[in-house]
This record gives C-alpha cells, structure tokens and sequence, in this order.
C-alpha cells in the first residue's frame, strides 16, 4: 500500500499541519530544531506504533496539549485505508479504518517501510542490541509471523529470568518456559537466518556502488549459540533441540547469574569489510556508506518481496553528502520507486519547485508551508 | 448526604468488565424504565449467583450443584479430560457438541510476570483425580495459544506424562468457513506451521 497524505495534531512541537506525500519525492526542508524530523516521525509512529528515536510517550505529546493525533492515508489495490493514532502519555489507541486495531502485526505489513536517520551510525559500532533490532525490523515484513516469534520470546524470557530470581527455583515452571524458549527461540532464528540470506548479496552490491574503492562489505548472522552449524542455518527442530540442550547445559550457570545466558537475545549480526569486523576501525566516512548500503539493500529486498517500491523515511538525508553523492543517491532510490520522504536543511541538488512527482515543504518554528 | 442510588448503580456497572461509564448510564436507565419485577428478578440472580455457586469439587468448574451437571452425568466419557484456563471457556467447547468426556478448569494460566505460579492455578486438584475410577487414559490441554497458556501446557504435560497418561493438545488454526484470503497472518502462519498429513 502507498501512503499518500499525513496529518498531525499537537504532535511534539507541530500544533497542526498536512502533508500531501508526493509519488516520488516528499522534502522538508528547514533550518534545524524547526519541527522537521517531527513531521517524518508521526509518519513513522503511524506505520510502526514505534518512535524513530526512544521517547517516552508524553515526549510525543506538544507541550500544554493532553493528546497527539497522527492520520495517515494509504491506498491499496483494494480498498484505502485511514490510520488513526492518538497518543497520550498515558497509552496510545490506534483505529485502523474506524475500527480499533487490536494486534499491531496487522498494521506493520500494510507499507513496506526502510528508515534511515543519523543514530543509525551507531549500528557500525555500537551495541549488538542496536543490529538485532535492525535486523528484526526489516524481517518483520518480509515475514510478518517474525513480529509475534520475537515477542513471544521476549515474554518467555522474562517470564524464565524471574521464575530464575526467585527462592524456590521450581524446576518445573522453569523447564516449561526454557521449552517456550526453545521453541519460539528457533523461529526468530530462523527469520533472521531468512533475513540475512535476503540482504547478503544486495548489501554487497549496494555498498560497492556506493563507494568503490572501501572493499567488499559483508553481513552475516552470529548466533549466541556457539558452533559452525548454528550459524550455517539449522531446520527449525534441529535449532529448537540445541537451544533446548543448551538451556540444560547452562542451567547451573543461569541459576547462579539468575538470568538467562544463552539464547538469541544475545546474537549479533556482523558487518565486516574485506573479511574484517567494521565494529573495530571504521571511520564516520565509512560507516555512512556501510548504513547507506543496508538500508538501500533493504528497500531492493522489500520492493522484491512487495513488488512495489518502499516508503524511505530519511531524516537529514544529505548530511556529509556532496552534490555528487546526494544526486546520485536520489537517482538510485528513483530506481528502486521508493516513495521518499526527507528532511535536510538545504535543497537537494537539481530539486526545484517544478520537479515532477515532487513535494517540497519548508518548516519554520513547528508550521509546514507547502512551496510548490 | 444521601446516596444517589442511580449514581451508586452506574458506579457499580462501570466496574464490569468491557463497560465504561457511558455504557453504565446506558444501562441504569434502562434498568430503570423497566418494570420493577425485571429489576427484582436481577437482584434475586445476582444474589442467586453470589449465595449458590461454587466450584465443583472434582472439575473446578463453576456449579450450584455438587457435583456440577457434567461431572454428575453418567454418559460422558470418564476416560478423557480437557483443562481449560477459564470456566467460560467450558461452553464454548460445549456449544460445538463434538466433546462427550470431562473437563477441568484451572482459573488461570501459569504467568510468573504476574505473579501466578503452579500453587495458584489448580494443576494439584487435576493430578489428584486422574486415577480415579475408571482412571483418565488422555488429559486435552485446551489453554489460549499465548506464552504463558503454551508453557501452562507444556508444564502440565511434564507432570502427567510420566504417570502413563496421553497428554494432547487442541490444534489452532483457520476457522471453519472462514476463507483463507479473509484469516489474520499470525493465524495463518499458525495453521500452516501445524499442518499435517492426509
């Protein structure tokens, strides 16, 4: 489904504004702490039920007001569809199509959705929380079950951490949630084995047009689970039996740490240049293009998968980027037929008020002004 | 002050379950415009509910007799028990008439995260009557398809299997009619991961 028109009311420091979604090419256009990244942000809430930067409810909340109201407009083959989100510090509702949406897996599959903003740098070098989470993102829709696999296991997990704090260490209870462990642990693995295999040659080819000369950019799946065979890819049963055995192994283990130690909750996705982890040595420069490859490789996949081109939500898309670069950039992502929606604190090189299939939009103190 | 007893029955109303205030009001009034005999006879169950139920010592379901009309009835199959989470959850298997053994409800489902464990669901009154006479042969584990039912399943099935007892559980999937094209994704993909030979 296409995304075609954003409202958003009392949304961080927007009082009221719409945006019309052009077919090729949104752009916000403002100097910084303007509201930019805001309006980009209710568009990402509506889709995702997830802030772009961690916030706290009442941070999406504009001060002196009790509510947020974000609508999206989507239309389909089928039929058109109304998002309808209000959020309040206290909890968020959200109506799809007047009716209230009661499992969110529903609403992430209906537009196909690649993020890219500045702390996604971090995803070269920082924790390997924050290459899960990416990589859990992009499977949750090419494989929607992923979404309720990672919950599922989450829930066991802290169900089986806090049966491991407590005094009776009742073996039973703890057997049945380590089952539920095993059994939900091996389908995330197995959607992100899915989701690896999808990306590995798109990522590759991506970063190599990016920047030709930075060698051959890799990205592979390394599971908690020690042992070739586990990160080679296991039929589901075979995954589940070893979490199972591993959980027995290091039980005496979890009960003295009183956590879990073993499982996917702990894996990493690895990028490595020329065979070489990216997490020990690159540089600002390098990472750029390394994320830039990732999510680019996402949108080919999810136009793949989806046969229509993504929404790319890019928040300052042309920081550090040269005219050439950011012109080249834009050129790729119109042949992907991502639907592009940016923020940036000057025009794109060669974007003007009579560009074809685009919005332009300036942003000044929480108001947008349509300029084309 | 004198209490509003319209006030206090809207108060009252609002705490169920699924009614919000605008409901309750809704429904006060319209107890209200009744005949008084509607509204007594309301009470009269309320009360009737309050003074005669209780549960059934050998299911655990909800009863004003002892034992409850299903355990009492000799024509159910005494070989084969269902565990159910909720005692609500006893008619709806029984609205499909294809079950003729026994059930045994839990009130609730094991969830450390809320603080339930083994002591507060009743698995002990469910181990203490299968061997009975004549002895349970399949115990139906028939709790929701969550984290905490699933491993509320699998818990039970540690503690029966070893006494020689076939322990199952209910299959989740499409519903009947219902066209695939038309099935949520988590119960599709739930259905297919189930699938078996024909």
């Amino acid at each position: 489904m296409l995304a075609q028109t954003l409202t958003l009311t009392d949304f961080r420091n927007v009082e009221r504004a719409g945006v019309e979604l052009a077919p090729r090419l949104t752009f916000l256009v403002g100097d910084n702490a303007q509201g930019k990244t805001n309006a980009l942000e209710a568009l990402a809430y509506a889709l995702t039920l997830k802030p772009l930067r961690p916030a706290r409810l009442g941070d999406l909340v504009r001060r002196g007001a009790s509510t947020a109201v974000v609508d999206v407009s989507l239309t389909g083959p089928a039929l058109p569809w109304q998002i309808h989100v209000e959020v309040e510090a206290g909890g968020r509702q959200v109506l799809v199509n007047g009716k209230l949406l009661r499992d969110p897996a529903n609403l992430l599959g209906a537009v196909a959705l690649v993020a890219f903003t500045p702390d996604d740098l971090a995803l070269v070098k920082g924790a390997p929380e924050l290459r899960r989470r990416s990589l859990d993102r992009f499977v949750f829709q090419v494989q929607p079950g992923h979404l309720r696999h990672a919950r599922d296991y989450q829930r066991a997990l802290r169900a089986r951490n806090l049966l491991l704090r407590r005094l009776d260490r009742d073996r039973r209870s703890l057997d049945a949630f380590g089952e539920m462990l095993a059994i939900a642990g091996a389908r995330l693995m197995a959607g992100r084995h899915l989701g690896i295999s999808l990306l590995r040659p798109a990522l590759t080819r991506r970063h190599r047009q990016l920047a030709p000369d930075g060698g051959e950019l890799t990205i592979d799946y390394r599971p908690a689970l020690a042992g070739e065979e586990a990160a080679a890819g296991l039929d589901e049963s075979a995954a589940s039996e070893r979490l199972r055995q591993a959980l027995q192994e290091a039980l005496p283990l979890d009960l003295a740490r009183r956590q879990t130690c073993r499982g996917p909750h702990l894996d990493d996705v690895e990028l490595a240049l020329d065979g070489v982890p990216t997490r020990r040595f690159a540089s600002q420069g390098q990472s750029r293009s390394i994320v830039l490859a990732l999510r680019l490789a996402e949108a080919d996949e999810l136009r793949r998968a989806r046969g229509e081109g993504p929404l790319l939500l890019a928040d300052d898309l042309l920081a550090e980027l040269d005219d050439g670069r950011a012109s080249a950039l834009l050129t790729t992502l119109d042949a992907i037929g991502a639907r592009v929606v940016a923020t940036g604190t000057r025009l794109p090189p060669g974007l003007s008020a009579a560009t074809a299939g685009c919005a332009i939009y300036s942003v000044r103190a929480g108001r947008l002004s349509r300029a084309n | 002050m004198a209490v509003d007893p319209l006030r206090e029955l809207c108060d009252l109303l609002a705490r169920l379950p699924g009614v919000g205030e605008r409901t309750a009001q809704r429904l006060a009034y319209h107890v209200v415009r009744q005949s008084p005999d509607y509204a007594r006879a309301l009470a009269q169950a309320l009360l009737g509910v309050v003074d005669g139920v209780r549960t059934c010592s050998r299911c655990q379901a909800l009863t004003a007799v002892e034992p409850c009309a299903i355990c009492g009835d000799p024509q159910r199959e005494r070989g084969v028990v269902c565990v159910v989470a909720n005692p609500q959850d006893i008619a709806s298997i029984e609205a499909t008439g294809e079950y003729r053994g026994l059930y045994h409800v839990l009130h609730g489902v094991l969830s450390p995260l809320e603080g339930i464990g083994p002591e507060e669901i009743r698995a002990r009154q469910l181990i203490a009557r299968l061997p009975g006479e004549p002895p349970v042969r399949e115990v139906i584990v028939a709790t929701p398809a969550s984290v905490e039912g699933e491993a509320t399943a699998l818990y039970l099935a540690g503690l029966i299997r070893p006494l020689g007892i076939a322990v199952t559980r209910i299959a989740f999937g499409i519903p009947m009619g219902g066209e695939i094209e038309y099935a949520d994704k988590l119960t599709l993909a739930r259905a297919l991961g189930g699938r078996r030979p024909i």
